[in-house]
């Protein structure tokens, strides 16, 4: 019942007499004062609960995020079902909202893309295995009988020899110092350094000179050619060659003694700190570790030039002796070309440049076919990975109804008011109705929704997968740019987009700060990543961990852009609900002086009316002397005033009256 | 003589020809002269004037185009550049503010005054109903209710009733905030530490602050708009009031003079005498004191006087608009004092 309601109800129901008090008593607006108001909207928006929503919530769901990182986690997580995206989808649900989901974050599908196409030993064994235990099942099927009764991890490697299906083939994963070593150029280099004398200088500073003969110099690879291959044989831009080149570059050696070189063995400088027993000299692990530093970073900008060469089909390539009949064969094609076409054999130097010609034209073949393999590789892991997440995605809009119920359950019980449910049973069936129908009648939505987020998320994956080739700050400065636009088209959508439309200017930009919030948290993750390896965290938690600190990164980084409101849309808010709240009062205040003066003037009138046929009766009785009708026009005043009279009759009245002494009036 | 005078005469007339030729040469030339003269000194004159016209012109032509590229740069380059560094830092939005507070505070100080005209306007007219009410009541209970007495005399009656008092309704008017409470930054009290804030911030700061400095403006004129609301209901009510109340006095007005007009019939009837002698005679024959012993129509009559009276009394009894427990007590003595007096005064005259 509205205020208006009841004030018309008080004024219908008072009798003449009570009017003018009810009119006093009338409440027609409540008593808070209306600063009272402002203050409480004041003290909600600045209460705790925001606290607890956009800090410890995001803490803990970081949590989560981490703890499903773990291996035993990660065919849910390569589905991009990660603890913060399914709680933020499911948390926003309503049977209203759209079927549509969200992106996955740019931190997900970098990790998600490195599972797909770099290397990973565990990841090699296990598929090893099941390769091996499949072709060992063919073998009994063929031979009848059990092929071996054990089998160990190397012979598993040994059966299949680690190649999958989309991995680089043109990458030897097991490190093969043959194939890495390149002895020339390092006898080459040593040879520079001598310069034809018998002594020159230690390069790492160790001994003061460095003898020609027997081992008193030897070449070192600063970063050594296993840990180079280790670093890139996951790279689907690279293969052996290239390993092969980047390892055996000049500024990756050092001229130094052959006994410390031995001593260092496949360590790196930074983990070499003893030699003969004794601790090596500070100058010595100095000058090492220096190098190491410039070393890495040459060894970087050299596989990133390998990587950018092979994307633009001018990669490094290795010719074998089959490259070699192919290069003879044409050298004879255009021979023979060059005859028919001159009629005479070709002269020496015409010879020479056929030759060089068909050396160019299977060099270029095979950089051809070697970029074509890398496009095609990066191509069939995005494929993968979209797969996946477009599983994921399904997956989510099936949850998302089947969440809301179970947390509707939890909130107003099983049988929920608006529901209207008879019994338990009735309202299982009315929530099972309600999730199948909305999956039904949103089935093309989401068909049509996850088709196109399969394309966004494929050409993303597709360029995360060619990010993914190059090391180093290269690598982390594409994947910036990269977020950089991807935030950039965002950020026109949310401006001057159909994703901006019902918002007001400063929500827009406060929607465009925090997504830029949350890209800095995707680059954090990667970022802290980097910075852990360098610590001595366990694989197995390296990611984990890395996820959870860049979730609370993040979460404190929006808890501070939210506080800080930079763009005033809390206010705004604040002061939207103020004057919402402000409307409904007026209007009830304004409904009710309505009501009042409608009412009240309504009933004056007719109350007056009715009071003057009263008097005008009981005067014309009095002047007639008709007091039974002025008896009677007594009763109907009395009716009309809600007085009761004693006695019904004169009769009665007489009769009491005469056979009293006194009689009380009340 | 002849030859020297005519030789004299001639030379005189050769001296006065001379005479006169060389004054007409001379004037002639004088006449030339000025003839010539006079349009070169125009000539010069206006060539002089139109040189400093032309200077004059140039002059202005220069001032002008100096104005105009100085208005120019002023209007297309410097106002601009200044309206958006008011706009990046929030002073525009600053200006709004103030201007809307201070339009929001002459709005408010003037509908409170009207609103307190009113009240005491209405606060004093409802006082003179009540008052008129309550001397009603007095004289129905005081005056009316004896003389009916004398006709009824077996009627009892609290001769107390209910005494008006009316309070105003709560009319405190809530007041407006201050400055200092909404403005969370103030160009025109501390322009250095504004200015220093845009500075620092690059205007992000100081515009926000502006920005939630007219939100709360905002807040503020939609907390009047709710306060004016109540005033104006507060007046609607107290009209109602008045009319309600003036209504009331018609009712008790109109019905205490019935009410006479009752009494004084069932008092003047020719059958009151009859029943008049009855109380005097009832010491001997009770059954003659007896209403029943009336005629019927005299009976009606006193019943209607019963039943008036009932009404009456319970209308008087009635707290009509509202009562003070402090003042009934004041006013019950005052009244106990008269009746006292009253009672005293007719024991006198009995005797």
């Amino acid at each position: 019942m509205t205020r208006a309601d009841i004030v018309q109800n008080q004024i219908k129901t008072a009798t003449p007499l009570e009017m003018a008090k009810t009119l006093k008593e009338l409440e027609l607006y409540d008593k808070k004062e209306a600063q009272e108001i402002i203050d409480e909207v004041y003290k909600k928006f600045d209460s705790g609960d925001h606290l607890t929503d956009n800090l410890l919530k995001p803490v803990v769901i970081s949590v989560a995020d981490g703890v499903l990182e773990l291996k035993m986690f990660s065919p849910m997580r390569k589905k991009g079902l990660t603890a913060s995206r399914i709680y933020e989808e499911c948390a926003n649900f309503t049977y209203d909202s759209k079927a549509s989901i969200s992106e996955i974050d740019g931190y997900s599908e970098y990790k998600s893309m490195r599972d797909e196409t770099g290397y990973d030993a565990d990841y090699t064994t296990s598929h090893n295995r099941k390769a091996a235990v499949q072709m060992g099942k063919t073998a009994e099927k063929i031979l009848g009988k059990k092929v071996v009764d054990e089998l160990n991890d190397a012979d598993y490697s040994k059966m299949y020899q680690g190649k999958s299906e989309y991995r680089n083939p043109d990458m030897t994963p097991e490190y093969d110092r043959k194939k890495v070593e390149d002895k020339k150029k390092m006898n080459k280099y040593k040879e520079k350094q001598f310069d034809g004398k018998d002594k020159t200088k230690d390069e790492y500073g160790y001994l003061a000179e460095l003898e020609h003969t027997g081992e008193g110099a030897q070449t070192d690879h600063i970063i050594p050619a296993e840990k180079v291959h280790e670093q890139l044989r996951g790279n689907m831009a690279l293969n052996d060659e290239d390993i092969r080149i980047i390892s055996n570059d000049d500024n990756n050696f050092a001229l130094t003694s052959g006994p410390l070189n031995k001593s260092k063995g496949k360590k790196l400088n930074e983990e070499f700190e003893k030699f003969h027993g004794e601790p090596l000299p500070d100058r010595v692990k100095e000058t090492m570790k220096r190098k190491s530093e410039i070393a890495q970073e040459h060894i970087n900008n050299a596989a990133n030039q390998a990587v950018s060469k092979t994307l633009t089909f001018q990669g490094n390539v290795k010719i074998t002796t089959e490259d070699r009949a192919r290069i003879v064969r044409e050298k004879k094609r255009l021979e023979a070309q060059f005859e028919k076409e001159h009629g005479r054999k070709p002269k020496r130097e015409e010879r020479i440049a056929i030759n060089s010609k068909a050396e160019e034209k299977i060099t270029k073949n095979l950089q051809v076919k070697k970029a074509v393999n890398t496009y095609k590789n990066v191509g069939t892991a995005a494929v993968n990975q979209s797969k996946d997440f477009a599983i994921g995605n399904l997956v989510l809009c099936l949850l998302k109804p089947i969440y809301y119920e179970v947390h509707d359950i939890f909130k107003n019980g099983l049988k929920a008011k608006n529901l209207h449910a008879s019994s338990n049973i009735d309202a299982i069936k009315l929530r099972f109705k309600r999730v199948k129908d909305y999956i039904f009648s949103h089935i093309k939505e989401i068909v049509q929704g996850n088709l196109l987020d399969f394309i966004k998320s494929l050409v993303s994956s597709f360029i995360e997968g060619i990010i993914d080739c190059f090391v180093g700050m290269v690598k982390k400065a594409i994947k910036i740019v990269k977020e950089g636009i991807k935030i950039f088209v965002k950020a026109y959508k949310i401006l001057w987009g159909k994703d901006g439309e019902g918002l007001t200017d400063r929500q827009k930009w406060d929607a465009v700060i925090k997504m830029i919030g949350a890209s800095i948290g995707i680059l954090a993750g990667i970022g802290i990543e980097a910075v852990l390896q360098s610590f001595a965290i366990p694989k197995i938690l390296l990611v984990p961990v890395s996820t959870f600190l860049g979730g609370v990164i993040t979460a404190v980084f929006m808890y501070v852009l939210d506080k800080a409101d930079l763009f005033s849309t809390k206010s705004e808010q604040r002061r939207n609900a103020i004057i919402k709240i402000f409307d409904a009062r007026i209007a009830e205040i304004k409904g009710a002086t309505e009501a009042m003066n409608t009412s009240a003037i309504e009933v004056l009138n007719e109350q007056r009316k009715c009071y003057d046929n009263i008097s005008a009766a009981m005067k014309n009785a009095i002047n007639t002397k008709n007091y039974v009708e002025l008896n009677s026009q007594l009763f109907v005043m009395a009716k009309f005033f809600s007085i009761e009279l004693p006695y019904s009759n004169s009769d009665e009245f007489v009769k009491h009256y005469d056979s009293v002494r006194e009689l009380v009036l009340n | 003589m002849g030859i020297w005078s005519g030789f004299k005469k001639g030379l005189k007339k050769a001296k006065d020809m001379a005479c006169g030729v060389g004054k007409a040469i001379y004037n002639g030339f004088k006449t030339v002269v000025t003839t010539v003269a006079e349009p070169v000194v125009e000539v010069a004159k206006a060539i002089g004037e139109g040189v400093t016209t032309m200077a004059k012109a140039v002059g202005e032509g220069v001032t002008n185009m100096a104005g105009s590229a100085g208005r120019f740069i002023k209007d297309k380059i410097i106002d601009p550049a200044l309206d958006f560094l008011s706009e990046a830092i929030g002073k525009k939005k600053f200006e709004e503010a103030k201007s809307r507070y201070e339009k929001l505070t002459n709005k408010y100080n003037d509908k409170r005054a009207a609103y307190e005209r009113q009240i005491g306007y209405f606060a004093n007219e409802i006082k003179n109903l009540v008052e008129s009410v309550n001397a009603e009541k007095q004289y129905i209970i005081n005056t009316l209710f004896v003389k009916m007495n004398s006709v009824l005399s077996k009627i009892k009656y609290d001769n107390k009733f209910s005494l008006e008092y009316f309070k105003m309704p709560g009319t405190k008017v809530e007041p407006l905030r201050k400055r200092e409470e909404l403005f969370l930054i103030d160009f025109d009290k501390d322009p250095v530490k504004s200015y220093l804030k845009a500075f620092v911030s690059l205007g992000r700061w100081t515009k926000k602050q502006a920005t939630e400095t007219l939100d709360k403006i905002i807040e503020e004129e939609k907390k009047v708009e709710e306060i004016f609301t109540k005033m104006d209901a507060d007046i609607e009510r107290l009209k109602l009031l008045k009319t309600a109340l003036a209504q009331t006095l018609t009712y008790l007005k109109d019905m205490s003079a019935m009410y006479e007009n009752v009494v004084y019939k069932a008092n003047n009837s020719a059958k009151y005498l009859r029943f008049k002698c009855m109380q005097f005679t009832h010491g001997v024959s009770k059954d003659y004191c007896k209403l029943e012993a009336l005629p019927k129509a005299d009976r009606e009559l006193m019943f209607a006087l019963f039943n008036f009276t009932k009404i009456l009394d319970d209308v008087v009894k009635m707290g009509l608009v509202g009562q003070d427990t402090d003042e009934i007590k004041r006013y019950e003595m005052k009244l106990q004092k008269c009746q006292f007096e009253f009672n005293k005064a007719r024991e006198t005259i009995a005797a």
